[in-house]
C-alpha cells in the first residue's frame, strides 16, 4: 500500500531541495512576522507533502477541519513557460491569536492587510527568488472566519491531487498560532519536479 | 596546512551548496554531518577545526551544538548558516559562542567576505 502522505511522486533529491527552498521562505516569513509583531517566532520546520485533494481538511497537523478560523488567501502563477507552477496560498488563524493580535497590534478588520498579506507575500516572493520563476498575483482576499473544510471546497474543487506546505508558526511567550500554507495543484505538483531537477543539475 | 572543517545541515543540497561556496584555493579537508549529533561527534574527533552550523536540525539542533561545545570546552570557530534571519537569532548565536551567522541561501561572496573578515582565509 503506497502511504498517502508521503511524496511518492517526487525522489528524495527533489524532496530535499523543495524543503530546503520552503526552510528559507519560512525563514524569511518568520522574520516579517517577528517585526511586525515585535516578538520572537519558533521557526518551523515546514511539513511538505502530496494527497488527494480529497483529504486535504483533515491533512492538517494543527488544525481541526471543523473548527472555525480567520483566513486570507492568494491565488499565485508563474509567467511564461512556468504558467503551469500555479497555487493558492493561505494564512489560517485561530480565533484566539486574531484576538490577541487585533488586542496588540491592529483591529480585526486589518489583521488580513497589516499581518497575513506581508507573510504570504513575503513567503511567495522568497519561492519565486529560488526558483527564478517571476510569479503573477490575483488580489489578495480576506475570508473572515470559516471552517478550514469550507475553505477547502471552495477553493480546491477540480483539484485532484495538492502539494501541501505546511508552515505553522508560533511566538516565543505570547499566545498565537499561524499557519501558512501554499497548495500546489496536479499540473504545478509536475512541472515543479522539473524545476527542482534544473535546480539540481545548476 | 589543511584545515579541518565542519559543514552542519540536516539538507543535502544546502551542504552541497556551502561545500561549493568555499574559496577554490582553500586547504580544507571537508566533513559533513546531517545532525547535531553526528556534528558534534565530527567536532570531538577533530574534524571541525571551522565549523558552518545550520540551526533548525532534527536530533539536536544547532543551539543545542553551540551549548554543548562551551560545556566540553571543545576549541572550534563555529559560522551559524541559517534560514531564520530574525535579528534575534543572530544575537543569540553569537552569545552562544559562534563568531558569525550568515543567512541562508548561501553564496561565495558573502561567505568569503565573512571569512577574510575574521582572517581565516
Amino acid at each position: 500500500m503506497v502511504e498517502p502522505s508521503s511524496l511518492t511522486q517526487y525522489t528524495q533529491e527533489q524532496r530535499d531541495c523543495l524543503q530546503e527552498i520552503c526552510n528559507i521562505a519560512t525563514g524569511q516569513t518568520a522574520d516579517v512576522l517577528a517585526r511586525k509583531l515585535n516578538a520572537f517566532v519558533t521557526l518551523p520546520i515546514p511539513h511538505i507533502q502530496i494527497i488527494d485533494a480529497d483529504c486535504l481538511a483533515k491533512s492538517l497537523k494543527h488544525v481541526d477541519p471543523q473548527s472555525s478560523v480567520y483566513a486570507a488567501s492568494q491565488y499565485f502563477k508563474g509567467e511564461g513557460e512556468y504558467r503551469h507552477i500555479n497555487g493558492l496560498a493561505l494564512v489560517l488563524l485561530s480565533e484566539c491569536s486574531l484576538r490577541e493580535l487585533s488586542a496588540s497590534s491592529c483591529d480585526e478588520a486589518s489583521v488580513a492587510r497589516e499581518i497575513c498579506s506581508p507573510m504570504i507575500q513575503t513567503c511567495l516572493t522568497a519561492l519565486s527568488e529560488q526558483w527564478q520563476i517571476p510569479f503573477s498575483y490575483d488580489v489578495s482576499q480576506c475570508l473572515g472566519i470559516e471552517s478550514f473544510e469550507s475553505i477547502c471546497r471552495a477553493n480546491t474543487l477540480h483539484w485532484r491531487k495538492v502539494l501541501l506546505v505546511e508552515m505553522h508558526y508560533r511566538l516565543e511567550n505570547r499566545q498565537f498560532d499561524g499557519e501558512l500554507l501554499l497548495l500546489f495543484p496536479d499540473q504545478a505538483i509536475i512541472t515543479m519536479a522539473q524545476k527542482l531537477d534544473e535546480l539540481l543539475d545548476f | 596546512m589543511t584545515i579541518p572543517l565542519l559543514i552542519c545541515d540536516d539538507s543535502n543540497m544546502a551542504r552541497k551548496q556551502v561545500a561549493r561556496s568555499l574559496p577554490n584555493d582553500w586547504d580544507v579537508e571537508i566533513t559533513f554531518a546531517k545532525n547535531g549529533i553526528e556534528g558534534l561527534e565530527a567536532i570531538r574527533a577533530g574534524k571541525g577545526e571551522i565549523v558552518f552550523l545550520d540551526l533548525t536540525m532534527p536530533e539536536l539542533d544547532g543551539y543545542g551544538v553551540l551549548d554543548a561545545i562551551k560545556d566540553e570546552g571543545l576549541k572550534c570557530v563555529i559560522i551559524v548558516i541559517s534560514a531564520d534571519i530574525q535579528p534575534e537569532v543572530h544575537q543569540r548565536v553569537t552569545k552562544a559562542g559562534a563568531l558569525d551567522f550568515i543567512r541562508k541561501p548561501i553564496n561565495q561572496d558573502k561567505l568569503v567576505e565573512v571569512l577574510q573578515r575574521y582572517g581565516l582565509l
